[in-house]
């Protein structure tokens, strides 16, 4: 076995020493040290590789942090404009966040206005600016140039709704991240969790994070940054292998908890959007390629717990989303008609279901489940959610240089713009970041202390022992269940103050006695969970003293205790801010 | 239920090694929950599953030797060994690194045409259904390589033959109307008579509604009627 002669210890100085000759592009990878023993197959001890993972600096014109519809919308209009694009996937690329499956998506790309936004909610001028800007209003041409097939026709193979701004059904996210990562002029890096934001005065240089296969931590320098990472519904509560969302584990919201920390004010984050979807079995709870919807167009088919109708069945509100939600919400919760895990009964008999949920009545028969002639219960799923950086009207963030595609006041009390306004404001914040760099700055010195106090903090987590230790597993059902106490379609003041007893219980005594099993920095699931962790916590307790501070009902939930509007009040956003370790809110009014 | 899972760690071990425990059997319970209970109750088990309902393809490993998605698979109460997907390199324990397989199956996914749609060129083209199911079900692939891990004919023409997820792209974007490259050459080029229509990959496949032999048998009837079957076929 050979040890290498280099150190393998990260330190400060080897950090300035580069940043001091001005280096760009350089790549600095560590060496493997350490030898395996055990010829048996057993594993060795004590010999994992030394003293912990390298660092790389990557550098590139523009940043994009992740790879779904929003990103690949922003890199596309990057690379036309002539920018090296980088992008940089938590997940393994084409396979990572709700844009990574192989969904009908049938959420519509709109050139309305986001549901129900008369109100003052939406920061209209970045709404118009995106209008105005966007290069390509008529998706139906966007998305064939972008890989699309629109196989779902009219039975005499038509195209419906051919040529208007609204698509429905059939659209599969993998084409935009196929067309996209084709491109010579975009690099991707995949599997690399950003941890965190790498802000120097004021100004944010890039991020870092994990790369996941080999543990190693990453700098990306750029000097434009857009961040496109989804909203995070995987707090929602917790069955045996996903929480009440389609959402994934790859959203835990990491990036917009590190802005949160270094000093970003987050709005929106007591909004969510729901639908329902079946939770049986366990297993394939809220699964959307493997259970059957309850939404709106199947409202006929929701029955609560006694087998009454959830929806009168003239009842024409069933199609405004809110009115949906909140419905919900009194009926289950405040009605007390609702089913153990919280939910209603879904009794679909001969109707007719949209081919990409009725192609599942097959898979559920191999559990033994007839959808056809059985009732199956579902639950309302959290698959939006906000809580983002504010922006101005160009998108940019409180940190120059720093973008956020989908930041607050986007969508408002939507609460996640989903497939409809991810390309649009995609699409502008790639734009906004191209003329940004017209005119950038060169950033002068740079304060490194951020990137070695992040990979400490990260080796930390990785490395801490502790008597009575408990493992992240546990730690995340915590948060998860307390969250879906807290931020469902129907929230009051007891339950939202219960869970942020818990929450607080949690950031107490759970978080600092979280360790992993293992703690080889190799694909390491654990560490990755422990690290989201805290970005999980930090936005389910944000969500939730938002909502509880809002004693209003707006939005898709159904405030018990509050259930009107209160535009007298409440017409503003709500903005949090870490101020030494309280979140701490404030009303702003968003540009009319 | 005996669980046995195969883990390994490159960095560390020296190679694989199993580790066993007991996991409670539950009625209608998946091999993914089975797995987590094993994580959860007797040792950590590195997997990266996500969607939990067979769209993003992560959790694609070998199940008692069979390449299996794990999150919509019924178990029974009996043993399970849980290996990583057979055909690519292992990361860790069961998470296998696809980034070759998929940067390559994405190339044949994006259309080939002469040049961009507008307005006026975009056609609302009516498919003749006989196109448009095919087609539509192809578009649920998640490219999770449970196909290729089962399949016979890339075990014995490694160098010849791209396997069933290579071939359906080229299948998918042959029915596709709108593209304009020569598929049928793409498919016969890229070993479409070393595959034996044996059928295993519409047996593994897990979106029950693609139809993987029959889209083989089209394009073999297109590259006969261009007269490009090769010497071997």
């Amino acid at each position: 076995m050979n040890s290498t002669e280099r150190s393998s210890t990260f330190s400060r100085r080897d950090f300035l020493k580069f940043a001091t000759v001005g280096a760009v592009g350089a790549t600095v990878v560590g060496s493997l040290g350490g030898c395996s023993t055990g010829g048996d197959g057993t594993t060795p001890d004590a010999v994992t590789p030394v003293e912990g993972p390298k660092y790389e600096v990557i550098n590139t014109d523009l940043l994009i942090i992740g790879a779904g519809n929003n990103a690949m919308s922003a890199a596309s209009q990057a690379a036309v404009a002539g920018k090296q694009v980088t992008i940089v996937d938590k997940g393994p690329l084409r396979h990572s966040g709700t844009s990574g499956l192989s969904w009908d998506a049938f959420s519509t790309i709109a050139n309305g206005a986001p549901e129900g936004q008369d109100a003052v909610q939406l920061n209209h001028e970045v709404w118009r600016n995106a209008v105005a800007y966007d290069p390509q209003p008529l998706k139906t041409v966007y998305m064939i140039n972008h890989g699309q097939s629109l196989a779902d026709r009219n039975p005499d193979g038509t195209l419906a709704g051919y040529l208007v701004p609204f698509l429905s059904q059939a659209l599969f996210f993998r084409r935009e991240t196929d067309e996209a990562s084709e491109r010579q002029s975009t690099t991707v890096y995949d599997r690399t969790m950003i941890t965190d934001l790498l802000i120097s005065n004021g100004r944010c240089l890039g991020a870092m994070g994990v790369h996941l296969p080999t543990g190693n931590f990453r700098i990306f320098r750029a000097p434009a940054t857009v961040v496109a990472t989804g909203g995070c519904t995987w707090i929602y509560g917790w069955f045996t292998v996903s929480a009440y969302t389609i959402g994934t584990p790859d959203n835990t919201a990491d990036v917009d908890m590190a802005a949160f920390r270094r000093g970003a004010g987050i709005g929106d984050s007591e909004y969510a959007q729901y639908d329902v979807l079946s939770a049986y079995p366990a297993g394939l709870a809220c699964g959307f390629g493997s259970g059957v919807c309850g939404d709106s167009q199947e409202a006929a088919a929701i029955f609560d717990k006694d087998g009454e109708l959830v929806f009168e069945p003239d009842d024409a509100n069933v199609w405004d989303r809110t009115y949906f939600a909140q419905h919900m919400g009194k009926v289950i919760v405040e009605e007390e008609r609702g089913t153990e895990n919280g939910g209603v009964v879904l009794n679909v008999g001969d109707a007719a279901i949209r081919y990409s949920n009725a192609r599942n009545i097959d898979l559920l028969k191999l559990f033994g489940v007839d959808v056809r002639t059985q009732s199956i219960e579902a639950v309302p799923e959290m698959y939006e959610h906000g809580g983002a950086p504010v922006i101005d009207g160009n998108l940019m963030t409180e940190f120059e240089g720093l973008f956020h595609a989908r930041g607050a006041g986007t969508t408002g009390q939507v609460g996640g713009g989903q497939v409809a306004f991810n390309q649009l404001y995609g699409t502008y914040a790639g734009h906004c970041a191209v003329e940004y760099l017209k005119n950038a700055s060169d950033p002068g010195e740079i304060d490194w202390t951020p990137a070695v106090a992040e990979y400490e903090r990260l080796q930390e987590i990785r490395t801490r022992t502790v008597e009575g230790g408990i493992r992240p597993h546990v730690v995340r059902k915590n948060i998860q269940m307390a969250a879906y106490k807290a931020l469902g379609v129907y929230r009051n003041a007891t339950l939202m103050g219960e869970a942020i007893t818990e929450f607080e219980r949690i950031r107490a005594e759970d978080l600092p006695k979280m360790v992993v099993s293992s703690d080889s920095p190799t694909y390491n699931i654990e560490w990755k969970q422990a690290i989201e962790n805290y970005n999980m916590l930090d936005i389910a307790e944000m969500s939730t003293r938002a909502s509880l501070m809002r004693e209003e009902t707006r939005g898709m939930y159904l405030r018990g205790d509050f259930p009107e509007k209160d535009d007298v009040n409440w017409n503003c956003m709500l903005v949090c801010r870490d101020k030494g370790g309280v979140m701490e809110f404030e009303k702003v009014q968003l540009p009319a | 239920m005996k669980i046995d899972v195969l883990k390994y760690d490159p960095a560390v071990d020296a190679k694989p090694y199993h580790v066993t425990g007991e996991v409670a059997f539950r009625e209608k319970m998946t091999a993914l929950e089975a797995l987590v209970e094993f994580n959860n109750g007797v040792e950590a088990v590195n997997l990266d599953y996500s969607c939990a309902c067979r769209l993003c393809g992560r959790c694609a490993v070998m199940l008692n030797g069979t390449p299996t998605l794990i999150c919509v698979t019924p178990i029974e109460d009996k043993d399970y060994t849980y290996e990583p997907l057979k055909g690519f390199p292992v990361v860790r324990d069961l998470i296998v690194d696809k980034a070759s397989f998929d940067d390559k199956l994405s190339g044949i996914f994006n259309r080939v045409r002469i040049e961009p749609f507008n307005e006026q060129t975009v056609v609302p083209a009516s498919y003749d259904p006989a196109v448009r199911d095919p087609l539509y079900h192809m578009e649920f692939c998640c490219r999770c390589g449970v196909c290729n891990a089962g399949c016979p004919a890339m075990a014995s023409f490694p160098d010849e033959y791209i396997g069933p997820a290579g071939m359906l792209a080229i299948a998918y974007r042959h029915l596709d109307p709108l593209d304009q490259g020569d598929r049928v050459m793409e498919a016969v080029n890229n070993g479409l008579y070393r595959c034996i229509m044996c059928g295993k990959c519409d047996e593994l496949c897990q979106q029950q509604d693609i139809a993987h032999v029959e889209a083989w048998q089209m394009l073999r009837d297109a590259a006969v009627a261009r007269g490009i079957k090769p010497s071997y076929a």
